[in-house]
């Protein structure tokens, strides 16, 4: 034993330098790793706690960057999460309205017109002046179904929205058969899955299928009712609390079908069906990251709290059933530390975590989505100081 | 608020008594105060919800008991409409289906451990009962989500609907979650609570009652029948009515199983939703409509449903007490 060890420290001696080089080294990229932020002296923040929560659509993505010991996650040691519960963008929203959140996760903007306000908030230009409103995710809502073996059925928005409004009820109805000739569909009964909470999937899929079936939703032949709490359908129905348990039912209960973001399938692989939509030159597209990207790029106007819709955008490939998810936060942060660890995470979150997005199910933000992000970012202040130590 | 007037009563009363009391001290200074401020707590929160529910009571009138739509119309232009008539008829079913179970299986319980138990294995099985009291309902309410509702879907659903007039009556299961599904969710729930106390009302049964029965020839089930049951019934309706409170204001685990549909055939195998239920999913897309008026109305509602069921049975209880003193 003490030969080994002297024989040890000798080597170490003798190999003193190179060993310190190597720790050096080894250490740098522990940190560099580590941080998430590539060694960046703004990652570093006084000792806070953020509390967040909303959007179910994104919160695996969030669960990642906050919990757990992934690469890239955001792994700031004085920064502590509270929990997501991940109950709904509407909870998001007023989440941080009322201060429990720090952050408040919504897949829409708060959005006066949009009906997405604020309490307390009569005009738009009140919610912007106080709270600061970026796009932190870019996903893919897809339409899934429980028919073992019939992966990438065709359905119409035209379809989805008579299923989803009652008119049609089997799977082998005749509509439904003339999309998919030649696939021998079985006789059974549809189950129509919904969210019965606040959700802002069930808002970005009733703005896909509005919009695809050209139907202007003050008409007073509805084509959809409701933000999806009042479908048409009434039997064979199901309400669910949010994105988890969407996918839990489709993914045990034979003939549902629901709506729900791409990553929970991703996350049930084989157990849930995803169909085929037409995008609006009406060719038939499956769901992929690709797809959804398009999505993003086809859009060509300027992305803001009063144009976020980016469903059924124009040009080939690109995914009619895709939507930002928003970060929102106050303006005026009363306590600086927890107001600059909030900034700071969503600025990584916008950034550098965007190379995480395509392994959780979504994808990266584009440049322009990016650069909103951080000059919304720049107008939250505690006093007159602004936060985040970026231009 | 029955618990106010008591102590307000109580206070008044001792007041009464005492003309010439002495000047009061710190302590009953503190304890006024303290006595006050729950008071004042309790006004200020019985009056928010009035307050807040006020305007949905006007605008939706008698709709709110008997609609069957829940249409919230902002920025639609339509006008809202917040009926809650599948709430309140979906609370009260899984509440009855729960209290259905939980006394039958609860008091079957009960007996057994007092009267069929070896001692030893006695205490160990009411120690257990009393720890799953304490249990929180979450936690039944996502095994009744991950466990017992695919079971539902598969196996308990199609078996019930199968047999004669099932469909009719019982109608057709969507996903397994479902009214009976929470109804037995809530039953479970409520069992170690239900337990835990009619046990200790059995055993305090006298013992010479049971001997002297059956000295007369009756039979044990005849004895428990027609003489601890009677006997113990005072209790067991307290018991009831304590586990019917947890029961009809059970939010999360209702929330978890009951399928979340806003429906309008009420059948056990199909899903609905309870109030305490429906505001906990919905007021988060609520706040800053008059949406939020109308979940406040359906908590009155669910207040003065509790309200009315506490009075009820303290009448209930004191009645049989003095039948009892008569008797």
């Amino acid at each position: 034993m003490n030969m080994k060890l002297r024989s040890t420290a000798s080597k170490i001696a003798t190999l003193g330098v190179a060993t310190s080089l190597l720790a050096g080294a080894v250490a740098g990229a522990a940190v560099a790793q580590g941080s998430g932020k590539k060694g960046d002296s703004d990652f570093i923040t006084p000792t806070a706690t953020v509390t967040h929560g909303g959007s179910s659509f994104v919160f695996p993505f969030v669960s990642y960057m906050t919990t757990g010991d992934g690469v890239g996650r955001y792994n700031n040691p004085n920064v502590t999460f509270g929990t997501d519960t991940a109950a709904g963008s509407g909870d998001g929203r007023s989440g941080v309205n009322s201060g429990t959140y720090n952050v408040g996760y919504s897949d829409q903007p708060s959005n006066v017109t949009a009906g997405t306000g604020m309490s307390g908030y009569t005009s738009q230009a009140q919610i912007n002046n106080a709270f600061a409103q970026l796009p932190i995710a870019l996903g893919g809502g897809v339409v899934g179904y429980h028919l073992a073996g019939l992966n990438n059925l065709k359905l119409s928005a035209q379809v989805i929205a008579d299923i989803y409004n009652g008119y049609i009820t089997k799977w082998n109805d005749a509509d439904i058969a003339d999309l998919n000739k030649g696939v021998a569909l079985p006789d059974k009964a549809i189950k129509v899955c919904f969210r019965s909470a606040s959700s802002g999937t069930t808002f970005a899929f009733t703005d896909y299928l509005q919009r695809a079936t050209h139907f202007t939703p003050a008409a007073s032949s509805a084509a959809m009712e409701g933000s999806g709490k009042a479908w048409k359908a009434t039997t064979n129905t199901i309400g669910e609390t949010n994105n988890a348990a969407m996918a839990t039912d489709l993914a045990n209960t034979d003939g549902a079908i629901g709506y729900l973001e791409y990553s929970y399938v991703l996350a049930n692989p084989g157990k849930i069906q995803t169909a085929k939509l037409q995008d609006a030159n009406g060719e038939w597209i499956a769901p992929s990251l690709v797809n959804m990207a398009n999505a993003a790029t086809a859009f060509k106007k300027t992305l803001s709290v009063n144009q976020f819709s980016i469903v059924y955008g124009t040009g080939k490939n690109v995914w009619p059933f895709a939507t930002y998810v928003w970060g929102i936060v106050k303006k005026d942060q009363s306590n600086a530390s927890v107001g600059e660890a909030t900034v700071k995470y969503l600025d990584y979150f916008t950034h550098g975590g965007q190379d995480q997005a395509a392994k959780n199910g979504y994808v990266a933000l584009p440049k322009a989505a990016q650069d909103y992000a951080r000059a919304q970012l720049l107008t939250v202040k505690n006093g007159t100081t602004v936060l985040l130590n970026r231009k | 608020m029955v618990t106010t007037a008591n102590t307000s009563q109580v206070a008044a009363g001792a007041e009464g008594r005492r003309p010439s009391a002495p000047a009061r001290g710190a302590y009953e200074w503190t304890l006024l105060l303290v006595a006050g401020l729950f008071g004042i707590i309790s006004v200020w929160f019985v009056g928010t919800i009035i307050w807040q529910s006020a305007s949905t009571f006007k605008t939706q009138g008698l709709y709110i008991f008997t609609g069957a739509n829940w249409i919230p119309g902002a920025g639609t232009g339509v006008p809202s409409q917040y009926g809650g008539r599948a709430m309140i008829i979906g609370t009260f079913e899984t509440s009855l289906i729960a209290m259905v179970i939980a006394v039958v299986i609860g008091t079957g319980t009960s007996l057994a451990i007092n009267f069929f138990l070896p001692q030893k294995l006695k205490t160990f099985v009411a120690t257990v009962v009393e720890l799953l009291a304490a249990i929180p309902s979450v936690v039944y309410g996502v095994w009744g989500m991950l466990v017992l509702a695919p079971w539902f879907l598969n196996t308990v659903g199609p078996f019930l609907s199968s047999l004669p007039g099932g469909t009719a009556i019982l109608g057709t299961t969507v996903a397994g979650k479902s009214l009976l599904l929470a109804g037995i969710v809530l039953a479970v729930m409520v069992l170690p609570t239900y337990v835990a106390i009619s046990r200790e009302v059995i055993s305090s049964v006298p013992h010479e009652l049971v001997e002297a029965s059956l000295s007369l020839g009756a039979t044990r089930w005849q004895t428990l029948w027609k003489t601890v049951i009677p006997t113990a019934r005072i209790g067991l309706f307290g018991a009831t009515s304590l586990a019917l409170g947890r029961a009809i204001g059970e939010t999360v685990a209702v929330s978890l199983v009951c399928g979340g549909v806003v429906g309008t055939s009420f059948k056990p195998l199909e899903p609905g939703v309870s109030i305490a239920g429906w505001i906990a999913t919905q007021w988060g897309e609520a706040v800053g409509s008059d949406q939020i008026g109308a979940l406040f109305a359906l908590g009155a509602i669910l207040m003065v449903v509790s309200l009315a069921m506490s009075i009820f049975s303290r009448r209930l209880v004191a009645k049989q007490r003095r039948a009892a003193a008569v008797v």
